[in-house]
C-alpha cells in the first residue's frame, strides 16, 4: 500500500513537473489530533488522486480550474472542499455518526456495534480532556438516552444517583442503582465510580435491556454500566498532561426575612390574638422590642456559610504507548478543591498502571489502580443559614459566635458558622485494585480465559468537636471508624469461534464467584481533657466511652453462558443464559436463572435493499427478550439472628438478646425478576442517524418492604410481592451539518425519552411511603404504592384557599376556624372504608387526589456541537417533565409553628388576618397541619429544562516536527440556566425537599488546558 | 464438540452446586435462632430481653409513666424549653405525642414480643425445671405487667401471645378481654414463680427479675382498676399476710439509692436503674428534667437543661401539717409559680449528666395496703380500711384515722389523698384519678386544653395510638376524639 502510495506520488509529482499545474499540500487529521493516514484525496470529477502517508500529509498536482477536493475515510464523514487558489490545507476530519466498526463491551466480552442485539449505548469519552466533566458519571450525563443522573449533590466526591428507564425498584437507594463494571470486575455499590479517573477511561457503555444485561444475572436488572479503562495503542511514547481550574457559585438561593421583616413577623405573631402555639406569646419568648427595628445587624446567613472562594484543580499526566508486543499505560491524576459549603474540601490521587502482552497463543493483562480519597466533612449548615436569626451580627461582643435570639432556640438551634469553629471531621478513602487475566488459544478458535482480581478499600473516619453544640452535650467529644471493604473475583471462560460458508458462529461458557467481605470498627468518648486530645488519643475521654464492630460477608456466585449466531451479517443471533446463587436469599431460593435472547435483521445488507435505498448505510431492526433479576436487598432478610444488649437486673450488668434487625424474618425472600422487551430500530448513514427503542419491562416479584404491625414487635419486612410495568420509547437522533466550505460543522444531537411506569398488581395491598417528618414529628405518608399508579405516585389534599371571616359557620363545621386552609372535600368514606366520590363534609384521607409521580415521565436532552476553525462550542440542555416534589421546606420556612422563632421565608408576612384575607398563606397562629403538608400546597411540579453545559474549546494543531502535538484551552460552565416553575432551592431533587436534604445549587465554572507531547 | 459440552455442563452447573453451603448467610458476632435456645443460660439471657425493653434509653419507664400519670394531673406541671416532648400530652393540645410513637410503643411491643419468644421456645428446651418454671413465670408476669399499662394508657389492645404465628392485621379487644388476659397470665406466674425469700436464699442478685408476690402485687392492682374488690383485698391481704415484705421505717429510705436491692423491705416490683456505666445500660432519665429549686444544690451534677417539671403549690399544700411524706418535696422561696422542687429521687452522684440509677419502684407494700383499704372502704369494712390506712399513716408521723368520722364515700375520698401523698410520682396519679375522682380529672383537662372543646376533654383520659401503628396495623382503629 505505502508502496502503491509512492509510486502514485511520484507519479504525480512527475505530472506536475512536467505540467506546471498548481500543486496543492495538506495535512489530515482526526478531531482530536489524531494523525491520519491512507485518507483518500481525490479530485472531484477526476480519476486524479492519492492517500495520505504515515503521518497524516498529501499532496497532489490539480488538474480542474476551480479544484474540489474530496477526502474519505472509512469511519470518518467524507469532505469535499473547495481549494480556491489555497497551496496547504489542514483537514479536519469528523467521526462518521454510524461507525459500523466500533467495539461495544457487551459483558464478558465485545461485538461490533452493527452485530448487537440488545440495547446498548456507548460513550467514548474522547473529549473528555477537554470538558469541565471531573467524574465518570457526569459523562453520561445526557449523553445515554433513557438514564437520567440527578444533580442534586454537586459537592465534589460526591457518589451519582442514576435511574435507568423509570424507577426499577421498590427499593430505595442503591438496590435501584445500575451494575458497575470497571475493567470486567463487577463492582459492590455505585460509588466505586468515584474511584476513576475520567481522563483514563476509553470507553464507558450502558446496557439497558434485560437482553443485554441478563448476562450480569440476578445483578442486571438495573442496567449495567461497563467501564473500560485506556490501554497504550500507539508506537514509541506518547505523554498527556491535562489541568483544570473549577469554581462553584450558587445559582439560586431562598428569599429569607431580612432582620426587620423577622423582627416584625414576630412582634405581630407573638400580640396576634388568635396565637396558640404552646406558650408562646408576648411575655414569652418575644425578643425585639417594638420600633428600632431598622437599627438591627442584618445578617445574611446563606450568604456567609457558603464558601465563595472556593476553588478545585485537576491536573492529570499520562504515559502511554506500544514497544515489542507490550502495552503499556500509566497515568496519575491529582483532584482537590472545595465544596460549595466551607470549609469542606475532597482531594483524590489517582494513580494506575496497565499492561498488555501478547506472546504466541498467549495473552496476558495487569492492571493496577490505587485511589486515595481525602474529605474534610466539616460543612457549616445550610439549613440554619436559612433558620437562624438575621438580626443578629455574627460575633457577638466576646467574639464568640452569636447565639439565637431567642434565648429558648439557643440550647438547640446552633449559629450555622458552629461546625467550622467548633469541629473537625474528615475521612482517608484508599482504594487498591489490582486484576489481571491470561487467555489461551487451545487449538484455532478456541480461546480459553481465566481472570482474577481484588478491591480492597479501606475508610477510616475522624471527628471531633471542641464546643458544645447544645446544652446536652458535654464539652469535648471525638469518635474514629474504620472499614474494611474487601470484593474478590474470578471468573474463567471458554469461547469457540468459527465461521462455515455464511454461518458464523461463537459459544461462550464460564463460571465466576464474587466474594464480598465488609467488616469495621468504631469507637466514641465524650469529656477530654484538654483540647484537640480527642481522636488522636480517643482512650483519654472519660464518659459515654462506646465502641462497636462488625463483620459480614455476601456472596455470588454464577455459571453464564452465550451463543452468538449471524448468517451473512443479515441475519444475527444472540443467546444469554446465567445461572446465579447468592447468599442474601432464602434457604430454598438460593439459585437463579437468567436467560435472555435477542434477533437482529440488517436490511441493509440485502441487495434489494442497498439498491433501492443506497444512502443508508445502516437499517437494523432488532427484537430482544429477557430475564434479569435483581438480588441488591440488604442481608439478614430471610433469617433472625440474635444480637445481644447490656441490661441491668440489679445483680451487676449481663447480657440480654436482641433481634439482630427490626426486619420479621422471610424465608421465601427471593430474586426481583424483571423481564425485558426491547424492539429497536436503527437507521443511519454517516450524516445522519436515528435510533428508536421501544421496551416493555415487567419487574414481578418484586422486593418492597411491607410494614408489618408494630404490636408484634417488628416493623417491617421484605417480601416478594406484586408486579410492576415499564413501558417506554427512546428516541435518538444526530445529525452532521457542514456550512461554508466545510469551515462551520454543526452536530446537532437531539434525545427524549418517556416512561410510563405502573403497579399492574400488589395483591390488592396499599403501601403508604414517604412519610414527611419535620423535627420529630410524623406529617403522614405523601406516597401511596398501589394498582394503578406509579410506583412514585405522590397524593395530596386539593388546597382551595383560605376560611374567610364571612365562612366562619361553614369552618366549623370542618373543625376550622378562619385562617386555617380550606380543602376540598371530594369523597367520603362507604361502608367498609372505601372512598365514595361526593362530599361528606369531613376532610378524610379519601379526600387525598394523585398529584404525580416523583420519576419524571419525560426526560430530553438537545446537545449541539459548533466546530468553526479552532474553535469548538459544545452545549448540551436537558430537560426533566412531568414529576412531582413535596415541598416540605415550603412549610417549615413559612409555619412558625416549626421552630418557634426561627426566620422564615417573606410569604410568611402575608399570612392571612382578619384584615388581610390572604388566600395563599394560613393564619399561621396554629400548629402547622398535617393536610397543609401533604396538599398541593407544598407538592409542586418539579419539572425543569436546564441548560447543563456550555464549553468553549480552542485547538491547537502542530505538525509532526513539534515536539508539542496538541494544545487546547477551554472554558466551561454547568447549570447556567435553569426553567423551572418550581419554588424550592432546586427542581432536581427525588420525591421530598425537606431540611436534611437542603443544598445550595451551585453553578460550576471551569477552565483549562490539555497537551499532547 | 462431545467434549467441549460436557466441559460446559461441568462448568455451568456442578461447579456451583457443588458449593451450596458456601451460600448460607453469616453474620458473625451474632447467633443464629437456629443455633440458640440450648442453655439455662440462653432462657435467662432471653428473658431479660423482655425486661430490657420495658426501660431502655428514653422509653417507657425510663421517664414516660410520670409524664402520663403525674404530670397528667394536678399534682405536677412540667416541661423543659418551650417545646417540650410530652407537652403535646400534659398540654392537651391533640397532637399524637412523639414520645409515643419512639419511647412507649414499638419499646413495649417488643417486651411483649421477647416474653411471647420466651413462652415459645423456652418450654420446648431441656433444661432444669426450676429455671425453666422460673423463666416462663417471669414472662407471663411481665407480659401481663405491659398489657396493664397499655390497656391503661390506650384502651383495648390486640392480643398477641405467641411468635408463631405473624398476622398482618390485628384488631383491637376490648379492655375486659384484655384484663382477662392480664389475669390468666398473673395467674400463671404465680403459680410458676418464687417467692422473694427463695430468691435471695438462692443467692440471686438480680432483685429487678420478678418474684410470686410481684405478680400478686400487679394482680391485685388489676383487681382494683377494675372494681374486683372482693378479689383485690383477699390478693392484697396474701401479700401482706405473707411476710415477706414490710413497710420501711423511714419513707424516704424506700427511694434512696444505698436501699435498692432485695434489702429494700418494701418494694415488691422494681425496675432497677444504673448510673455511672458507659455507655449508658438502664437509667432513670427524670431527674434531669426537674425544676430546680436555688437552695437545692445536689441537683447541680446533672446537665442544665432548663429542666421545668414541678410539684404544683396546690398539691403541696394538701398535706396534713407534719406528714413526714412532705420531705420528698421542697418548697422553695423563688418568685416563680409553683416552686416546689422534687426531691422523692435524689440526685445520683454517678450520674453522667442526664442518667440517675435511682430505681422506679412500680409496686411497693404501701401501695398494697392502701390498694386493699380501698377495696374494703367499697365493701363497706371501714374499719378494715382505716386499719390499714393507719399503718402507712403511722410512718408518716401522722395520728390515726378513727372510722367512726368517716362514711364510705368521705373514707374513699380521704383514701384518695392518702394514695396521693404515698404515692406522689411514682407514676398513679392518673390512674388512680380515673378510677376515684372522674370529674375532677375531667374538669382539670379542660382547665389546661386549649382543644378540648373541639373533641371532648374525656378524649384525653387515653393517648392516641401514634400514627405509624395504625398505618402498619389495619386492625388499629384510633381512640375516639383523636
Amino acid at each position: 500500500m505505502k508502496y502503491l502510495a509512492n509510486s502514485i506520488l511520484l507519479i504525480l509529482f512527475a505530472i506536475s513537473v512536467t505540467a506546471q499545474q498548481p500543486v496543492i499540500s495538506g495535512r489530515i487529521i482526526g478531531s482530536e489530533g489524531e494523525t491520519l493516514p491512507g485518507v483518500n484525496v481525490l479530485e472531484a470529477g477526476t480519476q486524479n488522486g492519492t492517500i495520505s502517508d504515515q503521518d497524516g500529509n498529501f499532496s497532489l498536482s490539480l488538474t480542474t480550474d476551480e479544484p474540489v477536493l474530496s477526502f474519505s475515510y472509512i469511519g470518518y464523514i467524507s469532505q469535499e472542499i473547495e481549494v480556491a487558489g489555497k497551496t496547504t490545507l489542514k483537514i479536519i476530519m469528523t467521526e462518521d455518526l454510524v461507525n459500523l466498526e466500533e467495539v461495544v463491551v457487551v459483558g464478558y466480552g465485545t461485538a461490533k456495534k452493527s452485530d448487537l442485539t440488545g440495547s446498548v449505548t456507548s460513550v467514548k469519552p474522547r473529549d473528555l480532556n477537554v470538558s469541565g466533566i471531573s467524574n465518570a458519571a457526569q459523562m453520561l450525563q445526557g449523553r445515554v438516552t433513557g438514564l437520567y443522573i440527578s444533580s442534586h449533590n454537586q459537592n465534589p466526591g460526591a457518589t451519582p444517583e442514576f435511574i435507568l428507564r423509570g424507577a426499577s425498584s421498590f427499593q430505595a437507594g442503591e438496590a435501584g442503582q445500575p451494575l458497575i463494571v470497571i475493567d470486567g470486575f463487577p463492582m459492590d455499590n455505585a460509588s466505586y465510580i468515584n474511584t476513576i479517573n475520567p481522563s483514563d477511561i476509553e470507553q464507558i457503555d450502558v446496557l439497558k435491556d434485560a437482553s443485554a444485561t441478563a448476562i450480569y444475572g440476578s445483578r442486571g436488572a438495573n442496567g449495567v454500566i461497563i467501564i473500560t479503562t485506556k490501554q497504550g495503542n500507539k508506537q514509541g511514547i506518547q505523554v498527556e498532561y491535562s489541568a483544570k481550574l473549577f469554581t462553584q457559585s450558587v445559582a439560586r438561593t431562598i428569599e429569607m426575612m431580612n432582620a426587620e421583616q423577622y423582627a416584625r413577623f414576630y412582634y405581630d405573631l407573638a400580640h396576634d390574638p388568635n396565637l396558640q402555639l404552646g406558650s408562646w406569646g408576648p411575655d414569652n419568648g418575644y425578643t425585639h422590642e417594638f420600633g428600632g427595628w431598622d437599627t438591627l445587624p442584618n445578617t445574611n446567613w446563606q450568604k456567609e456559610v457558603i464558601n465563595s472562594g472556593n476553588l478545585t484543580q485537576e491536573h492529570n499526566l499520562a504515559l502511554s504507548g506500544v514497544r515489542e508486543g507490550v502495552k503499556y499505560r500509566a497515568a496519575a491524576n491529582y483532584y482537590g478543591g472545595q465544596g460549595i459549603l466551607g470549609p469542606a474540601n475532597y482531594n483524590r490521587i489517582n494513580t494506575l498502571a496497565r499492561l498488555d502482552y501478547d506472546y504466541k497463543k498467549f495473552s496476558f493483562n495487569l492492571d493496577l489502580n490505587y485511589t486515595n480519597e481525602n474529605r474534610n466533612l466539616v460543612q457549616n449548615s445550610y439549613e440554619r443559614s436559612l433558620g437562624f436569626s438575621p438580626s443578629l451580627p455574627i460575633y457577638d461582643e466576646e467574639g464568640n459566635l452569636s447565639q439565637h435570639v431567642f434565648e429558648t432556640n439557643a440550647s438547640w438551634y446552633y449559629n450555622p458558622l458552629f461546625p467550622s469553629e467548633a469541629s473537625e471531621n474528615f475521612s482517608e478513602s484508599n482504594t487498591t485494585r489490582i486484576s489481571g487475566g491470561l487467555e489461551y488459544e487451545v487449538i484455532k478458535g478456541l480461546r480459553a480465559s481465566v481472570k482474577g482480581g481484588i478491591t480492597q478499600n479501606n475508610y477510616e473516619g475522624f471527628y471531633q468537636r471542641f464546643k458544645p453544640f447544645y446544652a446536652s452535650e458535654k464539652e469535648t467529644e471525638a469518635s474514629i471508624s474504620s472499614t474494611s471493604n474487601r470484593q474478590i473475583y474470578t471468573d474463567y471462560f471458554l469461547q469457540y469461534t468459527n465461521q462455515i460458508n455464511y454461518h458464523k458462529f461463537s459459544i461462550m461458557a464460564g463460571g465466576s464467584y464474587q466474594n464480598f467481605r465488609n467488616r469495621g470498627h468504631w469507637s466514641s468518648a465524650v469529656d477530654f481533657p484538654y483540647l484537640n486530645i480527642g481522636y488522636y488519643n480517643i482512650n483519654a475521654g472519660l464518659l459515654e466511652r462506646q465502641m462497636g464492630s462488625n463483620w459480614y460477608e455476601k456472596k455470588v456466585m454464577s455459571g453464564l453462558g452465550r451463543i452468538n449466531y449471524d448468517y451473512k451479517g443479515t441475519y444475527l443471533v444472540t443467546i444469554n443464559y446465567r445461572l446465579d446463587g447468592a447468599t442474601v436469599f432464602g434457604e430454598d431460593h438460593k439459585w437463579g436463572q437468567f436467560p435472555s435472547f435477542g434477533l437482529a435483521y440488517r436490511m441493509d445488507q440485502e441487495e434489494y435493499f442497498s439498491n433501492a435505498v443506497q444512502f443508508l448505510s445502516i437499517f437494523k431492526l432488532r427484537a430482544g427478550y429477557g430475564l434479569a433479576g435483581n438480588a441488591n436487598i440488604p442481608g439478614f432478610r430471610t433469617q433472625n439472628l440474635l444480637d445481644f444488649r447490656p441490661v441491668f437486673e440489679g445483680g451487676g450488668i449481663s447480657n440480654a438478646i436482641k433481634w439482630g434487625s427490626t426486619y420479621l424474618p422471610n424465608p421465601e425472600l427471593r430474586w426481583e425478576n424483571t423481564y425485558t422487551l426491547n424492539l429497536g430500530l436503527e437507521v443511519g448513514n454517516p450524516k445522519f442517524y436515528v435510533e428508536v427503542n421501544y421496551y416493555s419491562t415487567n419487574h414481578k416479584d418484586l422486593i418492597l418492604d411491607r410494614q408489618v404491625p408494630r404490636e408484634l414487635g417488628f416493623t417491617n419486612i421484605t417480601v416478594n410481592r406484586g408486579e410492576m410495568l415499564n413501558t417506554g420509547i427512546e428516541v435518538k437522533i444526530d445529525l452532521f451539518l457542514s456550512f461554508f466550505n466545510n469551515e462551520l460543522k454543526w452536530k446537532p444531537g437531539l434525545w427524549f425519552s418517556y416512561n410510563k411506569n405502573e403497579i399492574t398488581d400488589l395483591d390488592d395491598d396499599i403501601i403508604l411511603d414517604k412519610d414527611i417528618w419535620i423535627e420529630r414529628t410524623n406529617y403522614g405518608f405523601a406516597g401511596i404504592k398501589q394498582k394503578g399508579y406509579p410506583l412514585n405516585a405522590i397524593w395530596g389534599y386539593d388546597f382551595i384557599g383560605i376560611w374567610q371571616e364571612s365562612e366562619r359557620e361553614e369552618a366549623a363545621t370542618f373543625n376550622a376556624v378562619p385562617g386555617d386552609p380550606k380543602y376540598a372535600d371530594i369523597n367520603g368514606i362507604g361502608e367498609n372504608g372505601e372512598a365514595v366520590p361526593g362530599a361528606d363534609g369531613k376532610i378524610t384521607e379519601h379526600d387525598r387526589m394523585f398529584l404525580g409521580d416523583a420519576n419524571p415521565r419525560f426526560t430530553g436532552g438537545f446537545s449541539s456541537q459548533l466546530n468553526y476553525k479552532n474553535l469548538e462550542l459544545t452545549f448540551f440542555f436537558e430537560g426533566v417533565f412531568d414529576k412531582a416534589i413535596v415541598n416540605t421546606n415550603k412549610a417549615t420556612f413559612t409555619f412558625p409553628s416549626y421552630h418557634y422563632g426561627n426566620n422564615k421565608i417573606p410569604k410568611a408576612l402575608n399570612r392571612w388576618t382578619p384584615s388581610n384575607p390572604s388566600n395563599e398563606v394560613p393564619s399561621l397562629t396554629k400548629n402547622l397541619n398535617e393536610k397543609l403538608v401533604r396538599s398541593d400546597w407544598t407538592i409542586e411540579d418539579g419539572s425543569f429544562l436546564r441548560l447543563r453545559d456550555i464549553t468553549l474549546t480552542y485547538k491547537l494543531y502542530f505538525d509532526e516536527e513539534s515536539p508539542i502535538k496538541n494544545l487546547r484551552i477551554f472554558g466551561s460552565a454547568s447549570n447556567l440556566v435553569t426553567f423551572t416553575r418550581y419554588t424550592g432551592i432546586n427542581p432536581d431533587v427525588w420525591a421530598t425537599d425537606a431540611d436534611y436534604n437542603l443544598m445550595p445549587f451551585s453553578r460550576v465554572f471551569t477552565v483549562g488546558v490539555y497537551a499532547s507531547f | 464438540m462431545k467434549y467441549m459440552s460436557l466441559l460446559i455442563t461441568i462448568v455451568l452447573i456442578f461447579i456451583p452446586r457443588s458449593c451450596e453451603e458456601v451460600l448460607d448467610e453469616k453474620n458473625y458476632g451474632q447467633i443464629a435462632n437456629a443455633d440458640f435456645w440450648k442453655t439455662e443460660q440462653d432462657a435467662v439471657t432471653a428473658i431479660k430481653a423482655a425486661y430490657a425493653s420495658t426501660r431502655g434509653e428514653w422509653e417507657g419507664f425510663a421517664f414516660w409513666q410520670f409524664c402520663i400519670e403525674d404530670m397528667g394531673t394536678n399534682l405536677a406541671t412540667g416541661g423543659y424549653f418551650a417545646t417540650r416532648d410530652y407537652q403535646a400530652y400534659t398540654g392537651w393540645s391533640g397532637t399524637t405525642p412523639d414520645f409515643v410513637d419512639w419511647g412507649i410503643w414499638p419499646a413495649f411491643w417488643r417486651s411483649i414480643n421477647y416474653a411471647n419468644t420466651v413462652l415459645d421456645r423456652v418450654p420446648e428446651m431441656d433444661i432444669d425445671p426450676e429455671v425453666k418454671d422460673r423463666v416462663t413465670g417471669e414472662a407471663y408476669a411481665i407480659r401481663a405487667m405491659v398489657y396493664f399499662y397499655l390497656v391503661n394508657w390506650f384502651g383495648g389492645m390486640p392480643e398477641i401471645t405467641t411468635t408463631l404465628e405473624t398476622p398482618m392485621e390485628i384488631p383491637r379487644q376490648t379492655v375486659e378481654s384484655n384484663y382477662a388476659l392480664i389475669e390468666g397470665d398473673l395467674l400463671s406466674a404465680i403459680e410458676l414463680l418464687p417467692e422473694k425469700s427463695t430468691l435471695v436464699s438462692m443467692g440471686e442478685l438480680d432483685y429487678g427479675r420478678v418474684s410470686k408476690e410481684a405478680a400478686k402485687a400487679l394482680l391485685t392492682r388489676a383487681y382494683l382498676q377494675q372494681g374486683k374488690w372482693t378479689e383485690c383485698a383477699g390478693m392484697a391481704q396474701e401479700i401482706i399476710s405473707s411476710g415477706e415484705y414490710a413497710l420501711e421505717p423511714n419513707y424516704m429510705d424506700i427511694f434512696s439509692l444505698a436501699n435498692e436491692g432485695f434489702n429494700n423491705k418494701e418494694v415488691i416490683w422494681v425496675i432497677p436503674f444504673i448510673a455511672g456505666t458507659s455507655p449508658v445500660v438502664d437509667a432513670n432519665v427524670l431527674q434531669v428534667y426537674l425544676w430546680r429549686a436555688p437552695e437545692i444544690t445536689d441537683y447541680d451534677i446533672y446537665y442544665d437543661w432548663n429542666g421545668d417539671i414541678r410539684v404544683t403549690s396546690t398539691f403541696y399544700n394538701s398535706f396534713e401539717p407534719d406528714d413526714l411524706r412532705k420531705t420528698g418535696l421542697f418548697s422553695s422561696t423563688d418568685a416563680t409559680a409553683d416552686p416546689i422542687m422534687l426531691l422523692k429521687y435524689p440526685a445520683d452522684p454517678a450520674t453522667q449528666g442526664f442518667y440517675s440509677g435511682t430505681d422506679y419502684p412500680l409496686i411497693r407494700l404501701a401501695d398494697v395496703i392502701i390498694m386493699r383499704a380501698e377495696a374494703l372502704a367499697h365493701q363497706e369494712d371501714l374499719e378494715g380500711a382505716v386499719m390499714e390506712i393507719n399503718k402507712v399513716r403511722a410512718r408518716a408521723g401522722l395520728l390515726p384515722l378513727d372510722a367512726a368520722n368517716y362514711t364510705s364515700v368521705s373514707l374513699l375520698n380521704h383514701i384518695h389523698n392518702e394514695r396521693r401523698w404515698e404515692l406522689y410520682f411514682e407514676g398513679h396519679a392518673k390512674r388512680d384519678m380515673i378510677r376515684m375522682e372522674y370529674n375532677n380529672l375531667i374538669e382539670y383537662i379542660k382547665s389546661q386544653s386549649a382543644d378540648w372543646e373541639v373533641g371532648g376533654a374525656d378524649r384525653y383520659l387515653l393517648l392516641p395510638l401514634p400514627s405509624s401503628a395504625i398505618a402498619s396495623n389495619p386492625g388499629l382503629i384510633q381512640n375516639p376524639g383523636f
